[in-house]
């Protein structure tokens, strides 16, 4: 840590699989549906609660905290990987 | 539901789950926390300040709570509470009673 922490970004293709891996393993989601377009409530059929279930379980998979008006903006896959790619402590 | 309002209040939870509660007690708080959400989605209006303050008392007490000792429980612990007869309740006291007397 200290001297030796300095940003880092991850690799979009690696996020990407990140992120559709989450949302498929996400019980209410039909994992054949998912893609990086999808939108969580209108091509998933998840509703507003399920959607901050989905965004906290990026934050437990890339170990970061997602304000909350950050996190009312993630509404698809690619929202959430846009936001991944561009946090610089992702893990 | 106000919805952002009610959301962030939910987001708040399932974080003080994750920061207060051991694992497995976490999956359960998140749970029984969804369940209830649920539940008052489409509930009317009238009952949603006393279901927020509810909810926000809970999330007062997860917070000051650790390793999800006793406090962590309370909202759990009062539904539990409310399925117990008489004598079970009684015998509760006592040995609350003699716990505190240790």
């Amino acid at each position: 840590m200290g001297a030796r922490s300095f940003a880092t970004f991850l690799d979009r293709a690696d996020v990407t699989d990140r992120v559709l891996g989450v949302v498929k393993s996400f019980e209410k989601v039909d994992p054949a549906k998912v893609t990086a377009k999808s939108h969580f409530v209108s091509d998933l059929g998840l509703d507003s609660l399920d959607t901050v279930e989905v965004v906290m379980a990026f934050e437990d998979e890339f170990t970061l905290e997602i304000e909350d008006k950050e996190a009312e903006k993630i509404q698809t896959c690619e929202d959430a990987i846009n936001f991944i790619c561009a946090h610089p402590h992702a893990k | 539901m106000a919805p952002s309002r009610m959301l962030a209040l939910y987001r708040d939870i399932l974080r003080a789950h994750r920061e207060h509660l051991r694992p497995g007690l976490r999956r359960f708080g998140d749970q029984y926390v969804a369940h209830e959400f649920r539940q008052h989605k489409s509930a009317k209006p009238e009952f949603i300040p006393a279901f927020e303050e509810q909810w926000r008392t809970y999330l007062q007490t997860i917070r000051q709570s650790r390793d999800g000792m006793a406090p962590a429980a309370h909202g759990v612990a009062s539904e539990v509470d409310n399925q117990l007869s008489a004598e079970q309740k009684a015998q509760l006291q006592k040995l609350e009673e003699r716990i505190k007397s240790l």
